[in-house]
C-alpha cells in the first residue's frame, strides 16, 4: 500500500530527560500529518548542524519557517550529518486549550551517539524538520474489527512505538495485555512513570527485569514470562490471539521462534540502517521468505512492521 | 523588465530543463520521491533510473549502508528486479511524468551489457543508457571493467553496437588515470561521460573489529568527495578541450548546495547528478534551480552554459 509522506516542519514543545540516557522530545506537527500516523510508523529526522542554525529563532507560521530554512541551508557547516535518524513516532495525540488545537508526536529516544545527541539538545521552540509518517503500521485494524486478544511484548527501547499503539487499541476498545523486559539503565527514574503509563493502557503489565521493580519482579526474559502466558492457553485461545512485538533483535528472534512453536500470529518492527528513508535507496533491507521463495525487503517500506514467519533472522548477531 | 534566466542545458541534442540530474540508485525507478507531498519528478532535470542487470540481483546482505563524516559509504549489490521485470513492472509509470530519463545498465559480462543495451531499444522513455563500468559494490562486472581502458573499451562498443540511444560513460575514481578510461569510452563510441561513482572506502566497528558493512568494503559517497569529483571533472574535461571533442560531462559527487553544482560546472560539467544529497533534503532539485537562477541573476548571466568550463587555471 502506497501512502503519502510529508516532508514538514515541526516545532520542538518540550524536550524531556528521562535520566542521563533517554529522552522525550515532543513537537507539533501539522494536522494532515498527524492525521495520516498509524501505530508502528516512524519519521526520519534530520539532525544535523542545521539544529544550531535554526536554535532560538521564532516563526510566525510554517510557510515563514519553511521560507527561512530554503534560504539558509547553503549556510550550513560543511561537515555535517548526511543522514536522517529512523526514529518511532512514540505517541501522537491532540492538546486543546479553548479552541486551539495543537497536534502532537512524541520520540522517545535513546542517546547513542552523534545525531541522537544533537536531538538532546533541543529546546522549546525550536525547529525540527522531519518525514513522516514512514513505514508499514502494525495490523491493530485487524485485531479491533474481529475482536482478538492482543499482546504486546517490548523490551527496552523497544517499548517506544507500543505506547501509541496501546493508545489506538483502547480508543477502539481493545485492552491488550504488555510483557515488558528492561535492563537496569532503561528503568532508572523511568520504571514508575512508565509502569503507571502501561497500566493505564493495558488489562495487565507484566515485567521481566534484572532489577527490583518495586513490588514486582521477575529475574529473566520477557520471552519466559511470554512463554509462561502462552502454555497456560487453550489452542482456541492462541488463535485468537496477536502478538505485536518490538524490541533488540535478539529477543524479536525469541519472540519469532514462540510465536511459530505456538502458532500464534505475530508482528514485529525491525531496525536497520536507513538512508533514504522511503523506498529510494535499497540501503535498509532485511531477509525474508514466503514460502520458499528467499527476497530482501526494504524495512522502511515494507516494514519496519513484518508478519514474524516472514523474516529471516541472521545467524549472526 | 528583469532578463530571463535559462537554465536549460542541451546534451548532445537531448534538451533539460535544468542540469540537475538524479543520480542512478538513490532515486529508484521515479516512484519513492514522488510519493513525498508536493514533490514533483517534473522539477528535476532528468531522472537516472537505478543500475538494471539481465537477470534479476538480490543484491548484499546488510548491513548495505553506514554513515561516515560527511557522508555515507553503500554495498547495496545492485539489487534489482532485473531488464525483463523492469520493463513489465516500471516502464509505463515513466510516461507519466514529463522529464528525460536515463536508464543504467550493468553487466557481469561484456556481452550482458550488450544484451541489456538491446533490451532497453523499445523503451521510448529512456533517451539515454549510463553504463555503469564502475559499480564497486560485485564481485564480477561493475568496476573490474571501468578501472581498465581496454575492457571498458570492449563494454563500450559493445553497447554502441546495440544501441541507438545516447550513451553515458560512468567513470570510477578508484584508478590512477581517469582520463585514460574516458579516452577508451570516447573512442568507443559514448557519447558523455558521467563522474565519478563512489569511491571505494571502509569502516570498522571498533568493538567488534569487523567492518561495519557485510561486504567489508563499500563506496564513499556525498560531500567527502566532493573535492575528489570536482578535480576529476576538470581532468577530463580538460582533456575534451585539448582534443576539441564535443562530449558533455555529468559531473557528481557530493553536492549539496547549489555553490557545489556551480562549482561541477565551473570545472568543466555540463549537468550535475545528485543522490546522497537529496536523502537529506529530498526537496534539493526543486531549491537548487531557484538558487541558481538566483546566482546567475546576480552576476548578469543569463544562460548557465555560460558557466560550464569557464574555470582559469592559476597561470605559473
Ligand atoms: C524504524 C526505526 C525506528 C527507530 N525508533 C527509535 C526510537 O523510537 N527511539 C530510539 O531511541 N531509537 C530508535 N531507532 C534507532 C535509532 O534510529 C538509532 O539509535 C539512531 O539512528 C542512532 O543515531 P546516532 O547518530 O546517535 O548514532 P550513530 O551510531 O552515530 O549513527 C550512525 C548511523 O547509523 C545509524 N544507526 C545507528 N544505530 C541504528 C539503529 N539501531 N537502527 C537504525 N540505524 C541506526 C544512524 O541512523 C546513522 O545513520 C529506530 C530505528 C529504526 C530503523
Ligand atoms: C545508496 C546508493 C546506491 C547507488 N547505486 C548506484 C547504482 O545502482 N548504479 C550507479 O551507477 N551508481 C550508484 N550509486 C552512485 C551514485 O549514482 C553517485 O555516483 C554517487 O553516489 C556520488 O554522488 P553523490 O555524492 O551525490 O551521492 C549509488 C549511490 C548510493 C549512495
Ligand atoms: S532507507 Fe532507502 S530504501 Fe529504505
Amino acid at each position: 500500500m502506497r501512502r503519502r509522506i510529508y516532508n514538514t516542519e515541526t516545532r520542538v514543545l518540550d524536550n524531556i530527560a528521562i535520566n542521563e540516557d533517554y529522552f522525550k522530545l515532543k513537537v507539533r506537527v501539522e494536522k494532515k500529518v498527524f492525521e495520516k500516523a498509524q501505530p508502528g510508523q516512524f519519521a526520519q529526522i534530520q539532525c544535523s548542524q542545521e539544529i544550531e542554525v535554526r536554535k532560538n529563532r521564532k516563526f510566525e507560521d510554517h510557510s515563514e519557517l519553511a521560507n527561512y530554512i530554503r534560504l539558509n541551508i547553503d549556510k550550513l557547516n560543511e561537515s555535517q550529518l548526511i543522514l536522517r535518524r529512523p526514529i518511532c513516532i512514540h505517541n501522537a495525540y491532540k492538546e486543546k486549550d479553548g479552541r486551539k488545537v495543537t497536534h502532537i508526536f512524541e520520540f522517545l529516544i535513546r542517546k547513542k551517539r552523534k545525531g541522537t545527541e544533537l536531538l538532546s539538545k533541543l529546546k522549546h521552540g525550536d525547529n525540527l524538520n522531519i518525514l513522516a509518517p514512514l513505514g508499514n503500521p502494525f495490523g491493530y485494524k485487524k485485531s479491533v474489527d474481529e475482536g482478538r486478544e492482543v499482546l504486546i511484548v517490548a523490551g527496552g527501547m523497544g517499548i517506544a512505538p507500543i505506547v501509541f499503539l496501546c493508545n489506538k487499541l483502547i480508543e477502539n476498545g481493545v485492552r491488550p495485555t504488555i510483557f515488558f523486559g528492561f535492563e537496569e539503565d532503561f528503568s532508572i527514574n523511568y520504571h514508575s512513570t512508565m509502569r503507571k503509563d502501561l497500566r493505564a493502557l493495558s488489562k495487565k503489565v507484566h515485567i521481566a527485569s534484572n532489577t527490583l521493580v518495586e513490588d514486582v519482579f521477575v529475574n529473566g526474559f520477557v520471552t519466559d514470562i511470554l512463554v509462561d502466558h502462552l502454555k497456560k492457553l487453550s489452542r482456541k485461545k492462541l488463535d485468537a490471539i496477536d502478538i505485536f512485538s518490538c524490541g533488540p533483535t535478539p529477543m524479536l528472534k525469541v519472540v519469532a521462534a514462540i510465536a511459530e512453536q505456538y502458532d500464534v500470529n505475530c508482528e514485529m518492527s525491525l531496525e536497520e540502517r536507513m538512508a533514504c528513508g522511503f523506498g529510494a535507496c535499497m540501503g535498509c533491507v532485511c531477509k525474508t521468505k514466503n514460502n520458499d521463495d528467499e527476497k530482501y525487503k526494504r524495512v522502511c517500506v515494507e516494514g519496519p512492521v513484518f508478519n514474524s514467519k516472514e523474516i529471516i533472522f541472521a545467524t549472526q548477531s | 523588465m528583469p532578463h530571463k534566466v535559462s537554465l536549460s542545458v542541451n546534451l548532445k541534442g537531448l534538451t533539460l530543463k535544468n542540469p540537475l540530474i538524479s543520480a542512478s540508485g538513490t532515486f529508484g525507478f521515479a516512484e519513492d520521491f514522488q510519493r513525498i507531498n508536493t514533490f514533483k519528478n517534473e522539477d528535476i532535470g532528468a531522472i537516472t533510473l537505478k543500475s538494471i542487470s539481465l537477470k534479476p540481483r538480490m543484491g548484499n546482505p546488510p548491513p548495505r549502508i553506514v554513515e561516515t563524516p560527511s557522508g555515507m559509504l553503500n554495498s547495496i549489490g545492485l539489487e534489482n528486479p532485473g531488464v525483463a521485470l523492469f520493463k513489465e513492472k516500471h516502464v509505463v509509470k515513466l510516461k507519466k511524468y514529463d522529464t528525460v530519463f536515463f536508464g543504467n545498465i550493468v553487466g557481469s559480462t561484456i556481452d550482458e551489457y550488450a544484451k541489456v543495451a538491446r533490451e532497453f531499444n523499445d523503451i521510448d522513455a529512456v533517451s539515454a543508457l549510463e553504463v555503469n563500468i564502475s559499480c564497486p559494490n560485485v564481485k564480477e562486472g561493475g568496476i573490474a571493467f571501468g578501472t581498465d581502458p581496454k575492457q571498458s573499451y570492449k563494454v563500450i562498443s559493445g553497447v554502441r553496437k546495440n544501441t541507438d540511444k545516447l550513451i553515458i560513460a560512468k567513470l570510477t575514481p578508484n584508478v590512477t588515470d581517469i582520463v585514460k578510461i574516458a579516452e577508451a569510452c570516447i573512442d568507443a563510441g559514448a557519447d558523455m561521460v558521467s563522474l565519478i561513482n563512489t569511491v571505494n572506502a571502509m569502516a570498522i566497528d571498533i568493538n567488534t573489529r569487523r567492518p561495519v558493512l557485510f561486504n567489508n568494503k563499500g563506496g564513499l559517497s556525498g560531500p567527502s568527495i566532493k573535492p575528489i569529483a570536482i578535480y576529476l571533472v576538470n581532468c577530463v574535461y580538460n582533456y575534451i578541450k585539448e582534443n576539441k571533442l564535443d562530449i558533455p560531462i555529468i559531473g557528481m559527487g557530493g553536492i549539496l548546495t547549489y555553490e557545489d553544482a556551480l562549482e561541477f560546472m565551473i570545472a568543466g560539467a555540463s549537468a550535475v547528478s545528485i543522490g546522497t544529497g537529496s536523502f537529506y533534503d529530498p526537496f534539493i532539485y526543486k531549491r537548487l534551480s531557484k538558487k541558481m537562477t538566483e546566482y546567475l541573476r546576480s552576476k548578469n548571466i543569463y544562460d548557465i552554459n555560460e558557466i560550464v568550463g569557464s574555470v582559469e587555471m592559476n597561470k605559473h
